[in-house]
């Protein structure tokens, strides 16, 4: 039943891509997203095609997992369309009592439902190329600095991780329970919204419950073996920035500056 | 109630890079009335094979037959099929949820849409069977003790009054006397209301006492089927799969070894008592001390 979800999206692999350094990454990642709402050409979200094509073809992701990471966006997309298309002023269209659309909002339109697309593209080959442990290391290190103002970037980092490592395990207690409750005749299929939503309740309970116990012994096991928190806790494997890494900030670099050039060298030449 | 299984397979994830086979060729026949024990070492296919009994699980291949029609045919209502064929999952106390231990027992009656007096007697005739105490029955249920609350979700599949009653491991985790108790009442069950009893179990000292067949998974499909003595007969094999006989069994086959007349057929302790005793008695007779 449940155990067809795919959560925590990793796809493992030797790219590149998937070895560069977690911080790298993100920081890169970031840096696009930026980049991305200076992009408001079409010549400039061509070179975001390319770029993005490059940067998949070396990740060997195929190209339809970025295509089902997409698929959920649909309706968002088409909700910013609508908004934009009649909200922004402009050459009218056509005009129905006090709505109109305008040619300028659809321009708007497509904008930014290309940009929605190419950032979940972007955050997700950083999801599929990083592993969520990896990842939430990464988190902890950018973080880092911040604990001077008292962010506790340790505990953030490990919370993650925990609530990531249950995600399986919850998922399969949850299929677990919802056979034994259907064993004794429990129905989740049929019935209106409220006969399906008190329906849930003999197996949220159960879930809680486990849920709850399940955390008490965690943090017993985590005391047992000493576990104070991040204050001069080491790591085993220590992150390094390698070569390859300033040759992704590099490369990143250039092709930022392509983007935002776009938009601002036509007019200054 | 028969259950039948035909070549069944199941396989997880089928098509996808996470394919895993669990379950292939599976044939095998539990006739009405029998108590049939299930042995296997862990990830041999036993817990996805028991719920193919009540269609929780449907065959990717084979079919499953009960009372001769397959339970993937529209003829077959799967409702109607998993009130018939109870099933005690491992760790029942988990799935406990709601306010009272009787609304709780009532779950499933509630379920079948009976009327509220037929619930209530049913709910009664369940706590007896499974030695759920009056006095608990307003209480929550999590306020209860691990072999209470387990006894209490005994209940609740009882309550259903199936004919088959499958159970998964009901005595894991619990102490000796809440282990002999739960193992009591499911021999219980069987002589006395004639149920179908299905019992998963690492236990071949319980397997012995209990059952009347056994069925041994190994690598996912069924490697013997038969009396307890036929079974316990292939000790060799039994080991070579990660199984045993039980001890008691070992016992008497090293007595055997040592040139003690005894019988190969001692599968529990009371067995051996009264073989030992003759035995003893025997020997007495023929030279006096």
């Amino acid at each position: 039943m449940l155990t067809d979800i795919t959560l925590g999206q990793y796809l493992p692999g030797e790219s590149v891509i998937h070895k560069l350094d977690p911080r790298t990454k993100i920081l890169l990642t970031i840096a696009y997203i930026t980049a991305l709402f200076f992009v408001n050409t079409v010549a400039g979200f061509a070179l975001c095609a390319v770029f993005m094509g490059c940067v998949l073809k070396i990740s060997g992701i195929p190209l339809k997992f970025i295509l089902k990471s997409i698929k959920p966006l649909w309706l968002f997309v088409i909700f910013t369309a609508v908004i934009n298309i009649f909200m922004t002023d402009g050459k009218i269209i056509f005009q129905i009592w006090v709505i109109k659309a305008t040619w300028e909002g659809v321009y708007l339109a497509v904008i930014m439902s290309l940009r929605l697309v190419f950032l979940v593209m972007g955050t997700s080959i950083l999801t599929y190329t990083t592993s969520p442990i990896v990842l939430t290391d990464g988190i902890e290190h950018l973080l880092a600095p911040f604990r001077k103002i008292k962010v506790p970037a340790h505990e953030i980092a490990m919370m993650m991780t925990i609530a990531i490592r249950f995600i399986p395990t919850i998922i399969e207690e949850t299929d677990k329970l919802m056979k034994a409750q259907s064993a004794r005749g429990a129905d989740f299929e049929s019935g209106n919204l409220i006969a399906r939503a008190k329906a849930m309740v003999p197996i949220l309970v159960p879930l809680f419950v486990s849920a709850f116990r399940r955390a008490d012994e965690l943090a017993l096991a985590m005391e047992c073996r000493c576990y104070h928190g991040g204050d001069q806790r080491t790591k085993m494997k220590q992150l390094h920035m390698q070569q390859r890494d300033t040759g992704a900030f590099l490369i990143v670099t250039v092709a930022i500056a392509l983007l935002i050039g776009i938009r601002y060298l036509p007019g200054l030449i | 109630m028969e259950i039948k299984a035909e070549q069944l397979g199941y396989t997880y994830m089928a098509g996808g890079p996470m394919e895993k086979v669990a379950l292939h060729d599976v044939d095998l026949e539990i006739k009405s009335g029998s108590f049939v024990g299930i042995i296997g070492h862990t990830g041999s296919g036993k817990s996805t094979l028991i719920q193919h009994f009540n269609g929780l699980m449907k065959p990717t291949s084979g079919k499953l037959l009960i009372d001769g029609k397959d339970i993937t045919s529209k003829e077959v209502s799967l409702r109607e099929l998993r009130f018939k064929v109870g099933m005690v999952f491992q760790y029942p106390e988990h799935q406990l949820f709601d306010e009272t231990v009787y609304n709780d027992i009532a779950f499933g009656p509630k379920n079948m849409k009976l009327e509220e007096a037929e619930i209530r007697q049913r709910v009664q005739e369940a706590a007896n069977a499974a030695q759920v105490d009056e006095a608990w029955m307003n209480k929550s249920p999590f306020e209860l003790s691990g072999g209470q609350k387990r006894r209490v979700a005994i209940a609740g599949v009882l309550a259903m009054r199936p004919e088959v009653l499958v159970l998964d491991e009901p005595a894991a985790g619990l102490d000796p006397k809440g282990r002999d108790e739960i193992l009591q009442m499911v021999a219980e069950l069987h002589q006395q209301r004639h149920m179908t009893v299905i019992l998963v179990s690492h236990s071949m000292e319980d397997i012995a006492k209990l059952a009347t067949q056994i069925i041994v998974m190994n690598e996912g499909t069924v490697a013997m089927q038969g009396t307890v003595s036929e079974v316990f007969s292939h000790g060799d094999e039994l080991q070579a799969m990660g199984l045993d006989v039980p001890q008691i069994t070992l016992f008497v086959q090293r007595l055997i070894q040592k040139g003690y007349p005894l019988s190969r057929d001692i599968f529990t302790v009371e067995q051996a008592r009264q073989e030992i005793l003759a035995l003893f008695q025997k020997e007495q007779g023929v030279k006096p001390c």
